[in-house]
């Protein structure tokens, strides 16, 4: 797969974005690439949402792996500061979990080399 | 079985075409009118209603419909908006510009991309259909450029290929431009490419320019036609959804939320009933405006309408659509076009390109696009003389890439740089 790194950076920016814009969250991030695995933790806190706002966010995150649009789309990851394409970084992704506990928001995002 | 439902609804309108045009022609007619189409330079406007006659533009139509939808099954990609988008919009444009010979060497192009690339030819697959707005290059080459036989589709092939080859590279490149905000991106890049290679010929002396043929006389019956397609569409919607009206009321709405903007799939966004429903009643909503504004349909407007309806599964509904038609309209009366011409009705309904412009930053935004959308697109044609079917998604990138930044301008003015906290 080409620009694979640029894919990692647009999808951390426009996690990153959508967070920071939205929930105004401070947040810590780690990013590994093991055995072709690319893992992605996100923490963010205080993230203020109720149980049924979670659950779209995650559903939106939770679209599964679309190789056939990301090739084409990827470059609009984390390019607008308010409007958002999460969806876009669920389909550039091979798992997405979440987490919510306190207003800390833990998020784990892998995507397999092609 | 959601998605075989999907399939067969996305096959719907292919087949119906099909069968339609072997009821109102003979096989004689429809393989004479198949051969005017196929050696028709069909550079836009090309109307194949009047080169090849109504039977032989159904089948044509039908058939590069069906193609692309084969090679979804092919390639085993899902039924979702961007395809839906990209079958209607083939469907569409073969009523005026693609057809069963001009499409192939893009598609081809586009596949030896992916072999250099190393990819499945599934992950450009897209491209590829929407990349078929490039065919009059083939199609001009191979029987417009007064070549010789031989060496006019050789050439032409070659330029099909060539055009394919750079497409998606220069297509996902593009969206940066304006970031998503004029849905037929690869109406943009297709344009761009088509200027590039325009000029260059021009210097070799090829005489490329736009042409004007449009059909006149089948205005009644694709009224009656299309409105059973949509009518079919909405009915669809109503019955695939397991609890009818109440079951489409929240999906729809929150199709109608959406802003539009690349990439907006409401197939994820509101299911698979409510993006039916949504398609057949952006239909019928075109076929209204047509209507209203008192413009006859053609080939070159049912490409619009078929257009519009497939990307109501991709980011068009009636919130943000309504805005860029009405800024159409006012600036036809303002400006030195009428107001029922093909020209302006086109403009109208591909201008809909535009929709995330009226979704984003509302209904006075969306109107401006329009209203400087006609001016745009009735000047760049020129540059690739007609060798980009999807004039409007061209102009739609300078527009776009034109307001957006100034609206947002406009709109941030007075906020505060903090981040928030």
């Amino acid at each position: 797969m080409k620009y694979e790194i640029k894919k990692i950076a647009k999808i951390v920016d426009e996690v990153i974005t959508y967070f920071m814009f939205n929930y105004g969250a401070e947040s810590l991030i780690e990013i590994k690439c093991r055995n072709k695995v690319t893992h992605m933790k996100f923490r963010f806190s205080p993230v203020d949402i109720g149980e049924k706002e979670f659950k779209k966010i995650e559903k939106r995150f939770a679209v599964s792996r679309h190789p056939e649009l990301e090739n084409y789309y990827w470059q609009l990851a984390g390019e607008v500061e308010d409007n958002n394409e999460i969806t876009l970084v669920g389909m550039m992704c091979d798992t997405c979990t979440m987490h919510l506990n306190n207003n800390i928001l833990d998020m784990e995002l892998t995507r397999k080399l092609q | 079985m959601v998605k075989q439902k999907s399939m067969i609804l996305l096959l719907f309108l292919p087949v119906l075409l099909i069968f339609t045009s072997f009821f109102l022609a003979t096989p004689d007619q429809i393989l004479n009118g198949i051969s005017r189409i196929v050696v028709s330079p069909s550079l836009l406007l090309t109307d194949y209603l009047l080169v090849g006659g109504l039977g032989a533009t159904l089948l044509n139509a039908g058939l590069c419909g069906f193609a692309a939808v084969l090679m979804m099954l092919i390639c085993r990609v899902d039924v979702n908006g961007p395809f839906i988008a990209a079958v209607y919009t083939v469907t569409g444009f073969a009523f005026f510009g693609k057809n069963i010979f001009n499409i192939w060497p893009v598609l081809a192009g586009v596949y030896l991309f992916s072999l250099y690339q190393k990819a499945p030819y599934r992950n450009n697959l897209l491209v590829a259909l929407f990349g078929t707005t490039l065919a009059p290059l083939v199609s001009y080459f191979s029987f417009g450029a007064g070549l010789s036989p031989a060496s006019g589709i050789a050439t032409g092939i070659l330029f099909g290929l060539a055009s394919g080859f750079i497409l998606p590279a220069m297509a996902s490149h593009m969206l940066r431009f304006h970031n998503g905000y004029n849905i037929y991106n690869v109406g943009f890049t297709g344009g761009i490419i088509g200027s590039f290679i325009v000029a260059n010929a021009r210097s070799f002396g090829f005489e490329i320019n736009p042409s004007y043929m449009l059909a006149e006389e089948f205005d009644l019956f694709f009224r009656i036609f299309l409105s059973f397609v949509f009518l079919f569409l909405m009915c669809a919607g109503f019955f695939f959804s397991r609890s009818g009206t109440q079951g489409l009321m929240q999906p729809l709405k929150r199709i109608h939320r959406s802003t539009g903007r690349l990439i907006s799939d409401f197939t994820i966004v509101g299911g698979y009933p409510a993006t039916f429903f949504n398609m057949g009643f952006m239909g019928m909503v075109s076929m209204l405006f047509v209507f209203l504004v008192g413009g006859s349909i053609n080939g070159p407007v049912i490409g619009g309408i078929l257009t519009v309806v497939g990307f109501s599964a991709f980011g068009k509904h009636v919130r943000n659509c309504l805005p860029i038609l009405l800024g159409v309209v006012i600036a036809s009366f303002m400006k030195i076009w009428e107001t029922s011409a093909t020209e302006v009705i086109i403009a109208g309904l591909f201008g809909t390109t535009l929709a995330p412009v009226a979704g984003q930053y509302g209904f006075a935004a969306g109107i401006a696009a329009g209203f400087f959308h006609l001016s745009i697109v009735m000047n760049v044609g020129l540059l690739h003389g007609g060798i980009n079917l999807y004039n409007n998604g061209f102009a739609g990138g300078f527009v776009a890439a034109f307001l957006v930044p100034v609206i947002d301008f406009i709109k941030r003015h007075g906020e505060n740089d903090e981040v928030r906290n």
